[in-house]
């Protein structure tokens, strides 16, 4: 979204502002829904594999194993966000192509035994098995998952995600504070030399991280304009931070965000209090809510300690940017939305913007399909977008031409 | 099941030199053990809160030592090499602490142990945090110390002195206690290094952080700790089954690099 203009306040000062100049492509395309729409009676199905290849900063490129969506055919770092409502009951459904087994651990859900993820108290789910882990979502929060077979390896090689508990009144628990967005921001590191040489890197207790990622991202990958967070005047946004790394994050907060802790591990804190510096250990998840002063950009830095020996192996910053509160003055972010991770959309979807700048929406034929393959668009975005606003909530998958496909997420 | 779930407190207390095997690895440790045979295990015990509590250590070692105690004002009390100190634990109120050695030696051999002060209404188990660098121990255990800057490889990581898979037969680390019945844990990390643990299936409630005073009554799977910092938390067991806790930081869950090993334990959820 990142969080910007999927926001419910900006899609719907985005619907206003756009109504006129967009009626005629909406009702071509509200005509192009296809009845199957309606229902994704398949579930999703997330799937892992072990031949993914992840691009760093410096153009370079490792090897990862991760999970991806079934639908996708591609595995990502992280793998998806995976998203429920809170008191929803859930079948994650998982099966597993590659070459040694796997499983997925739902860390923080406090889910039974049986589904736990843990090889010798659960089970494994071995080359071409299949497996449905089955909980109830009760607590809204911030949650991981990954995998749970020789947990060193696998967590460094890439098979984690985040999970989101949500509650349909936008609030952070039963009687919290609102707020406008999500912004799922996972901490992970890894060390290049056991990604490019997985088996060589045993013995694994000295495994020393040197790529330090937010949402997979490091550098200057983090500064590109999908990956900001971006704020209108008024906005309060829900960092998810949560931690996948080896390394000990801390995070300062400049006093412009205002930022307030109110939950860590998916629980209420019983006072929540304001924070210029958080430290998130593996595992840990905090949320924190941010009210961006009009107008900041700045950025959140985040330096990742070594565990062992104490010391600053490394600082990467969560940038943010400061959208108008007029959608005259948008200029090009109107070619922006649907893109960055978790690419949520309430109401509109966007294909990226293109290697030649916000200028260059894609004008070629798109195609979409949930997440059991049907196809649920297949045409032209006259004006760079696509309006999902009835579409069901759920994940879909957009093929753009040669581009890799990308998933989105439509929530309402 | 008795309620406290720990060891009483020891009239006398011999401080031994030996040698340890941990996760496949020998090294030289120092151990505080109840009886003048060595144990590879410190003896970490219960106190009656608000009672003072007369103590005898014996220092086995070949160097002299002083007995640390993390309560405020404590003075540490010298342990001559070879000779008997008579000391008396102060009147504490209800929590846990942990005693131990105040030199390098001490820390780097792993003379360390929990008290355990009131909590007696529920079954208290605790878990005694340790990283060990074989290399270093036999270094600093032959007269050397520990260069500044020298990197820190620790190959082992302990429960209670013990790595996983032998973590499951411990008596007060195992939490083996019946679905809808409530514990606490004390965790003390007398290690070199921060440790994080995640308990899987539960939450537990923060009742006591000696490091992170404002995370009491926070509810939480995962929990860190710093060095030397002691914590208290309660567990409620609202479901059956078994469910590790583990070091998060994943080089902790082996033994010399093998997985699954070191900082492991398990909470056993009886029917």
């Amino acid at each position: 979204m990142k969080t910007m203009l999927h926001s419910p306040v900006r899609m719907s000062r985005l619907r206003k502002g756009w109504s006129s100049l967009c009626l005629l492509t909406l009702s071509v395309l509200a005509a192009c829904l296809p009845s199957g729409l309606r229902g994704q009676a398949l579930p999703p199905q997330l799937f892992s594999e072990m031949d993914g290849i992840h691009f760093l900063d410096d153009g370079s490129s490792v090897p990862i194993w991760g999970y991806g969506w079934v639908t996708d055919g591609y595995i990502t770092l992280p793998g998806p966000l995976l998203t429920y409502n809170e008191g929803q009951s859930v079948d994650l459904y998982f099966t597993n192509p590659s070459p040694e087994s796997h499983t997925i651990h739902l860390h923080g859900l406090d889910v039974d035994q049986a589904n736990d993820g843990v090889p010798a108290t659960s089970f494994l789910v071995p080359l071409n098995g299949e497996a449905v882990y089955s909980f109830v979502a009760d607590q809204a929060g911030t949650f991981l998952y990954h995998c749970h077979v020789t947990t060193t390896l696998h967590l460094t090689m890439g098979m984690y995600g985040m999970i989101l508990v949500k509650r349909p009144d936008q609030t952070l628990f039963e009687g919290g504070p609102s707020y406008t967005d999500d912004v799922p921001l996972l901490f992970s590191d890894l060390e290049v030399a056991t990604n490019l040489d997985p088996v060589g890197s045993f013995p694994f207790h000295d495994i020393r991280p040197d790529v330090f990622m937010i949402n997979g991202k490091q550098g200057s990958q983090l500064e590109a304009e999908d990956q900001r967070v971006w704020a209108a005047p008024g906005d309060t946004l829900a960092l998810r931070l949560g931690s996948m790394a080896y390394s000990r994050v801390r995070c300062h907060f400049p006093p412009e965000l205002h930022a307030v802790c109110h939950m860590s591990d998916g629980r209420a804190l019983p006072e929540p209090f304001a924070v210029d510096s958080l430290d998130i250990f593996p595992g840990e998840r905090f949320t924190v809510l941010v009210a961006p002063e009009e107008g900041f950009e700045g950025s959140v830095s985040c330096d990742y300690w070594n565990m062992i020996d104490p010391g600053i192996e490394d600082t990467q910053e969560i940038h943010f940017g400061a959208l108008p509160s007029s959608l005259d003055d948008l200029g090009d972010f109107d070619t922006m939305l649907g893109v960055g991770y978790p690419n949520p959309a309430n109401s509109w979807y966007a294909p990226a913007v293109g290697a030649a700048g916000p200028d260059s929406g894609f004008q070629g034929e798109v195609v979409v399909t949930d997440l059991q393959g049907r196809e649920c668009f297949r045409g032209r975005l006259e004006q760079g977008r696509l309006d999902v606003s009835d579409w069901p909530e759920g994940t879909y998958v957009a093929r753009c031409g040669n581009r890799a496909p990308t998933r989105f997420m439509v929530f309402h | 099941m008795g309620a406290v779930h720990a060891q009483d407190a020891p009239d006398t207390l011999w401080l031994q030199l030996n040698e340890a095997v941990l996760g496949g690895d020998s090294m030289p440790a120092l151990r505080f053990c109840e009886g003048a045979t060595w144990d590879s295990l410190n003896y970490s015990f219960h106190m009656a809160a608000d009672v003072p509590q007369s103590l005898v250590v014996h220092n086995g070692d070949t160097v002299d030592h002083a007995f640390a105690l993390n309560v405020e004002g404590w003075e540490p009390v010298a342990l001559v090499a070879g000779t008997a100190t008579e000391l008396t634990l102060p009147s504490l109120s209800a929590g846990s602490y942990c005693y131990g050695l105040d030199s390098e030696r001490g820390k780097v051999l792993g003379g360390a142990g929990i008290i355990m002060v009131g909590n007696d209404d529920l079954p208290h188990f605790h878990w005694n945090l340790g990283d060990w660098e074989p290399a270093r121990l036999a270094s600093v255990a032959e007269g050397g110390t520990v260069e500044e800057g020298a990197p820190y490889v620790p190959r082992q990581f302990t429960v209670n002195d013990r790595t996983f898979p032998n973590t499951m037969n411990d008596p007060y680390g195992y939490v083996q206690i019946g679905v809808g019945t409530s514990c606490y844990i004390t965790i003390a990390n007398q290690g070199s290094m921060d440790h994080v643990l995640h308990f899987h299936g539960f939450h537990v409630e923060v009742l006591q952080a000696s490091k992170h005073p404002e995370r009491v009554g926070w509810i939480k799977d995962t929990v860190p700790f710093l060095q030397g910092e002691v914590t208290v938390v309660r567990l409620d067991a609202f479901q059956p089954g078994m469910y590790p806790v583990h070091n998060h930081n994943l080089i902790a869950v082996t033994n010399a690099g093998f997985y699954p090993g070191g900082m492991i334990t398990h909470l056993d959820i009886q029917p």
